[in-house]
């Protein structure tokens, strides 16, 4: 109906209308990407603040607003996602199902089809991946310095409690993070602490400063991780590249590029489960000194994560 | 810019109680027994294995086929690890039992038999399928509260109880509710078998009956008691609340509160009835049933999230189009 097969002398239309299609598609991905941005960059500093005043121990104000924008960066996703499906793969489908192998544009539709399948799978995907990661990873920033003030607080209290019975001096030994039941060496009447409410949420926050101290360890494991499908990719790329070649010197050269690279493959597996070992002993081991009551159930988890490793 | 979304998240906009979609418009589910009920196969009940053979010679099948398996992996791969050998035992249990059971490769059945003998040959617990062992030491009361008492303490105060009250009807002071509420977590994440966690989730859905703690009501309106015990027995209805829930926290809005507000019905009751469905779905898991609610589900979040974002002045890229 559109001429698809006629001897094309000069471009046909529909070919023309198939490079505008494209082009409209990378324009609205570059508005969504400027949307996202936007939204992101205005987000950060307001639920920056928001985590930083949010006075309740469970961070809710902050939990719901950042789930809101997470919510419309979904949104953006949908759209996007959406809209690749109806209006350029079936679009693209449809044209190549009309147009003969032998004609000089079958596989510039291809080649057209795979750019705006790369421009939305690699470049469009990675931002709104490095958006919601941005979104996702807003800390407080000082989990070191609130540690120090429970361990200050800790410090300055440790001598100072004192039995409502007879007055004695009671020795808080350790950093209780639950109320606990204390008995007064003197008259023996046992006695409440009842921890600040910064105390209270020593557990998580030793848990989050343990993770953000062995942060490089995991990023470790996990560039490792990547790797491993960085070379598969590129051994599989090499092979692509070679599939009409007949020329056995240029054979034998890129087999040899693949094997070297499959050998790096294999290590990288070998590695990455001994370095995710490395990251889990030093974090349950950095939380355990962080929050010591914590360390029998600490090694208990050590134990059954090493074992699903 | 984004001056009204944040203002709808941080609950400075009024707007927000109107125009609840709740018709259903999707048809029933096409659950076809029928092929399977057609089976002359009968089964142990508990264990789904067929009654014509015995377990041990199953089990011992499945490890002759898997180590003749296994040795000849591994006399070619000197890599090959024990998550292997459990994939191929995997496999061939599955191939087994299909052969033995006259039961096609891919059927549902074959999910039901895994989840009925998850604990014995993955290590794992399935809701609906543990039972409680009192030789098991993570199981062991803590100051007298068992997991099951632990459970319907919880589920009293995500109604909305207070946990001062809830802690006197058990005869317990606060501290003590305190370090239970600290030692069950833990047995929870200590337990690589998920029995104590899976436990909790089936004694949460049986909560609001323990005999010390029924006479504590939550303000519960007519209209939530009746919304809760339609959503007992409606399964479109809980889908739909769990969709609506799902999209009110993704446009910044607390989904339970939400769910509150609306229909009256509290963050423990509907997560007891969350699990009590997530149970019957294990012991009956059926794919087609559950991707039709899937899809319902689906389709409810999107009116609901629709609805919301109307409120909250449309969604940040609506103005884009292709």
């Amino acid at each position: 109906m559109f001429g698809f097969n006629k001897k094309e002398e000069q471009t046909p239309d529909w070919f023309i209308e198939a490079t505008a299609t494209r082009d409209r598609w990378f324009n609205f991905l570059e508005k969504l990407e400027q949307k996202l941005q936007d939204l992101c960059q205005e987000s950060l500093p307001v639920l920056q603040e928001t985590l930083q005043t949010d006075t309740d121990l469970y961070k809710r104000q902050f939990g719901l607003m950042q789930s809101g924008i997470l919510g419309q960066i979904e949104n953006i996703r949908e759209k996007a996602y959406e809209t690749h499906d109806n209006k350029i793969n079936h679009y693209y489908a449809d044209l190549t199902r009309h147009i003969e192998p032998s004609s000089p544009f079958y596989k510039a539709i291809y080649d057209l089809k795979y750019e705006c399948s790369d421009r939305y799978h690699k470049t469009f995907d990675e931002k709104l991946q490095y958006w919601r990661n941005k979104i996702n990873n807003i800390s407080e920033g000082n989990l070191e310095e609130k540690y120090q003030n429970i361990v200050d607080e800790f410090e300055g209290l440790k001598d100072k409690f004192n039995c409502s019975q007879c007055g004695a001096n009671i020795p808080i030994t350790k950093m209780y993070f639950i109320t606990a039941y204390l008995t007064c060496p003197s008259c023996q009447t046992q006695n409440t602490f009842d921890p600040s409410s910064k105390a209270k949420g020593l557990e998580q926050l030793g848990r989050e400063l343990a993770q953000e101290r062995t942060a490089h360890l995991k990023e470790n494991h996990n560039s490792e991780k990547n790797k491993e499908r960085e070379l598969y990719h590129e051994a599989h790329n090499l092979k692509l590249s070679y599939n009409h070649q007949t020329d056995k010197k240029t054979v034998a050269q890129k087999e040899q590029q693949i094997a070297e690279l499959e050998k790096q493959r294999q290590e990288s597996i070998a590695n990455a489960p001994k370095l995710y070992e490395i990251y889990l002993k030093a974090f349950y081991s950095e939380w355990s000194t962080l929050v010591p009551d914590l360390t029998e159930h600490n090694n208990k988890r050590l134990q059954n994560d090493l074992e699903r490793i | 810019m984004f001056k009204k979304l944040f203002g709808s998240i941080l609950g400075n906009d009024e707007n927000s109680q109107e125009n609840i979609p709740q018709n259903n418009s999707m048809s029933e589910p096409q659950t076809d027994y029928e092929e399977e009920e057609d089976q002359e196969v009968q089964f142990n009940p508990e264990t789904l294995h067929g009654i014509h053979y015995l377990e041990e010679d199953f089990d011992d099948e499945v490890a002759r086929r898997s180590e003749k398996w296994i040795a000849q992996e591994k006399a070619e791969d000197p890599n090959f690890s024990s998550k292997d050998e459990q994939n191929v035992y995997f496999n061939y249990r599955r191939d087994v039992y299909c052969e033995w059971n006259n039961i096609s490769k891919g059927s549902d059945e074959i999910i039901r038999f895994e989840h009925a003998n998850s604990m014995k040959y993955s290590g794992v617990a399935t809701s609906g399928f543990v039972k409680a062992d009192d030789n098991n030491p993570l199981l062991e009361p803590i100051h007298g509260i068992s997991l099951k008492d632990y459970a319907a303490m919880a589920v009293k105060m995500s109604s909305g109880v207070d946990y001062l009250d809830v802690c006197k009807a058990m005869g317990i002071e606060p501290a003590i509710w305190e370090e239970i509420n600290t030692i069950w977590p833990q047995r929870m994440a200590e337990d690589e078998t998920w029995t104590v966690t899976t436990l909790y989730g089936q004694y949460f859905m049986e909560g609001a009956d323990h005999p010390k703690l029924n006479s504590l009501q939550t303000n519960v309106s007519d209209e939530g008691k009746a919304n809760l015990e339609r959503m007992k027995v409606d399964e479109y209805f809980y889908h739909e609340l769990t969709g609506a829930r799902q999209a009110a926290m993704e446009y910044g809005m607390d989904g339970a509160q939400w769910i509150l507000e609306n229909f009256g019905i509290g963050l423990g009751d509907f997560q007891a009835v969350a699990m009590q469905y997530m149970t019957e779905r294990n012991k009956n898991y059926n794919s087609s049933d559950i991707a039709h609610y899937i899809n319902y589900q689906e389709e409810k979040q999107k009116e609901y999230a629709e609805r919301f974002a109307a409120e909250q002045g449309g969604n940040v890229a609506d103005d884009v189009e292709f």
